[in-house]
């Protein structure tokens, strides 16, 4: 195994590929008394369409099939489920699915051979029956249905749905109810197959154990198991920079205060000199000054009763770049003039950008305190950028006014989807 | 882990000294009785404490000057224990050798008495802006808490089956308990805050604790002695019958609410038992009872929570069900508490319980903040601290469990109807 040093920390990581192809990340942390895993595998809910081997033809699953197959994969055997094997451990096991992949996690103390061991086993092998299917398909409609109840995540649907028109964000990652009742054993069995393999998946753990036993817990666990070796190729999606709606207004009962959501949808090459990590800390920083809790604005927002609520994000890919404004306002066209007016008059300081970068140094120094935030981050770095990153306090570092100027000036405003939920009548 | 505390006359300093982290946390507690019709004044002055002083009086000045102390968090919170309510403010910060500012300890440490001592208050009243963005995001949260549907559901059930207790009252329902509230009503029921409440301050981290608590005593101006009166556990007697309640609700699925009561107060000697009964009814994961029946071996929901609050004596198990499965639902609820009652349960699942209880005591030992919680608690009600559990719940038998299950009643249920919501705009 290699070690990475973490720079301007004592931290290493240590990072090994097992026998099987499967990569492995651990970062051990001798004063925590627990520890922390998760097996990883990069196959999301926008994973619907893919070539097996070298078939011209994409094969394609219904929307939720990664969610479906992340609930069927708690079952070991007939009336045997991971649940019940975790629970003699002391262990409660978990998992949850994004757009990007799926996430097997266990957190504990004791028994870490028994518990990696059973970590492995469960989600490498596949026990699925159309009674399962059935069974499962009830409980994930009941899980659909609730989302389907909840405001904050019914409106990110239709946000996504108006910024984007091909790309599968659009699609709830459970699927709809619909979606659910189409999703066949055999479509289960396909993504299985396909998707859950060493090579596109990743185990990191993180916590007080030994990395060393732990590679060799994963070659002994997993030695006889065998793999298809057939390529997988995901189908890319074409997103184009303009987006769906330019204006979308959805009306619900169960609405108090109005909603209001701003995206701005812009080509990536606009950004072409800088590394997705570094643009994403610039656009965060530029963010924070201008509607985070140390701006102006916001504070006057919120002193006139136009803003209850005031947030932003940046979501950063191989093509585009979108920032999104989220708001909760009495008066929504009031404040989508003003965060329009605010987002033309962007501005940065030198100051207030070495002050947030001392900061953002701080909290991941701070970090290291907590064994489920480090696993998070691993996990989020290998996704977004393939590997972790060690050298953050460089990228930090490099951050200038300059450059901020410069980034501030190529943010293009014209693609913008504006989303009001309101409360109906 | 060093354990220290330093008695003064009108507040404790409670110290817990260990190199596990490299952040520290500070944690002043506030605590006094609790009064439903103090409810959304408490809650106003809570945030209003955290968001403005007479040095920092603008949440922006506060943000920055949190950021220069490498990006430290100063945030509050509001938590109540039977007929005691505590206000907590709470500020986590680096520890000083990963610092190279100058008098950052001292620095660090006199912020929170800051904003806590120096209120932005002038001519005996709240400063109105601060106020005015005080009431409006807690309007906000009280608003979009009603956008919850586990949230909404279950506060209507308890305030339909015990609506003196405080779990049914602890709430703001009327969003005009709080815009009523001026500068000169903040102002007055901080001095009785102030004056009335008991003040315990918690801090951990790898410091030199004499020097923190001389810090603190050279901050802290509080006069008022006081005595722990307080009463931090609640009576609840059993319902002689169950009431079924129902109303129509803006939300698609439907919502089950099972409400009832835990009577007599369950003690301290009972607690592991108390716990291992709550783990193997609806904390076993999808082993537990209630998940098997409901969702495991009939696919009636996604999840059924349980919660239970023994200073309080009430409980309630919630699920998201298809209307016409209510009955069913309500049948398998049952049936599940009553074989805990008879003892249907194995010597296998009460282990598994056992061990789920003690990996998870073990959880708390990597959180500062959970530690504090763990030391608070023992401080106040006599639990033990999280590193002296475990021999105590292996201790515990299948007649205690049967016992503390038999404490158990149900009241109500509580049935909010899903709704069809007619979709328009695009």
């Amino acid at each position: 195994m290699k070690e990475l040093k973490i720079e301007k920390t004592n931290e290493v990581y240590y990072y090994g590929v097992s026998d099987i192809g499967l990569p492995v990340y651990f970062w051990v942390n001798e004063r925590a008394s627990n520890f922390y895993m998760t097996l990883n595998v990069k196959f999301g809910s926008i994973d619907t369409e893919f070539r097996v081997g070298n078939n011209k033809k994409f094969l394609s699953v219904p929307n939720g099939t990664a969610h479906f197959l992340e609930h069927i994969k708690f079952n070991m055997a007939k009336g045997v489920s991971a649940f019940d094997k975790f629970v003699t451990l002391g262990t409660n096991p978990n998992a949850f699915t994004t757009f990007d992949y799926t996430c097997y996690m266990v957190y504990s103390s004791t028994k870490f051979q028994d518990n990696l061991k059973l970590l492995l086993d469960f989600v490498l092998n596949l026990y699925v029956t159309d009674d399962l299917i059935n069974k499962e398909r009830g409980i994930i409609s009941e899980e659909v249905k609730m989302g389907e109840d909840n405001a904050n995540s019914k409106f990110f649907y239709e946000t996504n749905r108006a910024i984007y028109k091909n790309d599968k964000r659009k699609y709830e990652i459970a699927g709809s109810v619909a979606d659910v009742s189409k999703i066949s054993k055999k479509d289960i069995e396909l993504v299985f197959n396909s998707f859950y393999r060493p090579e596109n998946m990743f185990l990191v753990i993180t916590g007080n154990f030994n990395p060393y036993e732990a590679m060799a817990i994963v070659n002994e666990t997993t030695k006889d198991m065998k793999f298809p070796q057939d390529k997988i190729t995901k189908k890319k999606v074409k997103e184009d920079e303009r987006v769906v709606l330019k204006e979308k207004v959805i009306k619900d009962k169960m609405v108090e205060i109005p909603k209001v959501n701003i995206a701005y949808k812009m080509k990536r090459t606009l950004f072409k000199d800088y590394k997705d990590e570094e643009l994403k800390a610039y656009l965060l920083a530029i963010l924070a000054y201008n509607f985070g809790a140390i701006s102006d604005f916001k504070e006057t927002l919120l002193k006139n009763e136009l803003v209850n609520y005031l947030s932003y994000s940046v979501d950063v890919n191989a093509d585009l770049v979108v920032i999104t404004l989220r708001s909760v306002s009495k008066y929504p066209q009031e404040i989508i003039k003003k965060l329009q007016k605010k987002m033309e008059e962007l501005e940065i300081t030198d100051n207030i950008l070495k002050t947030l970068v001392k900061a953002s140094w701080a909290d991941a120094i701070w970090a290291f305190d907590d064994i489920e935030m480090i696993n998070d981050n691993i996990q989020s770095e290998i996704l977004a950028y393939g590997d972790v990153l060690t050298r953050k306090y460089s990228i930090y570092k490099k951050l200038n006014i300059t450059d901020a100027a410069k980034i501030l000036k190529s943010i293009d405003l014209k693609n913008s989807a504006i989303v009001v939920l309101e409360k109906e009548a | 882990m060093e354990y220290k505390l330093y008695h003064r006359d009108t507040y404790d300093v409670h110290t817990i000294k260990t190199d596990k982290f490299r952040s520290c946390r500070m944690e002043v507690i506030f605590r006094h009785e609790f009064k439903k019709e103090d409810v959304a004044i408490d809650n106003v002055l809570t945030d209003f404490l955290t968001l403005t002083s007479k040095i920092y009086p603008k949440r922006k000045d506060l943000v920055l000057k949190l950021e220069d102390l490498y990006g430290a968090f100063f945030y509050s919170s509001r938590e109540r224990i039977g007929e005691m309510i505590s206000n907590h403010f709470m500020i986590e910060f680096l520890n000083p050798e990963f610092c190279d500012a100058k008098n950052y300890l001292e620095e660090v440490i006199k912020l929170p008495l800051e904003m806590l001592l120096n209120p932005n208050f002038s001519n005996a009243e709240a400063d109105s802006e601060t106020l005015k963005v005080t009431k409006n995001q807690l309007i906000a949260e009280v608003k979009s808490e009603l956008e919850d549907a586990s949230y909404y559901s279950s506060r209507e059930a308890m305030k339909k089956t015990f609506p003196h207790n405080p779990s049914a009252l602890a709430k703001i329902e009327d969003i005009s308990e709080i815009s009523l509230i001026n500068g000169s009503d903040v102002y007055n029921y901080y001095q009785k805050f102030i004056n009335e409440s008991l003040c315990d301050i918690y801090v951990m981290g790898n410091l030199e604790m004499d020097e923190v608590v001389n810090i603190i005593d050279k901050n802290i101006t509080l006069d008022t002695i006081k005595s722990d009166n307080l009463n931090y556990f609640v009576t609840t007697k059993p319902k002689t019958k169950i009431t079924n309640f129902s109303e129509n609700g803006n939300f698609l699925q439907t919502r089950l609410v099972v409400v009832g009561s835990i009577y007599p107060t369950i003690s301290n000697d009972m607690l592991y038992a108390y716990q291992v009964f709550l783990t193997i009814l609806g904390g076993l994961g999808l082993s537990s009872k209630l998940q098997l029946y409901l969702r495991e071996k009939n696919s009636l929901c996604y999840g059924v929570s349980l919660r239970s609050n023994r200073c309080d004596g009430v409980f309630n198990i919630y699920a998201g069900i298809e209307e016409k499965n209510i009955r069913k639902a309500i049948n398998l609820i049952k049936k599940a508490l009553k074989e805990m009652q008879e003892g249907v349960f194995t010597e296998e699942e009460i282990t598994n319980a056992k061990n789920m209880i003690i990996a998870g005591s073990k959880m708390n030992e990597d959180s500062e903040e959970r530690i504090i919680t763990s030391y608070y608690l023992h401080d106040i009600l006599g639990t033990d601290l999280v590193f002296e559990r475990e021999k105590k719940i292996r201790k515990v038998t299948k007649e205690e469990i049967v016992r503390v299950s038999n404490l158990f009643k149900i009241a109500s249920c509580y049935v909010l109807k899903g709704k069809k919501v007619k979709k328009s705009g695009e």
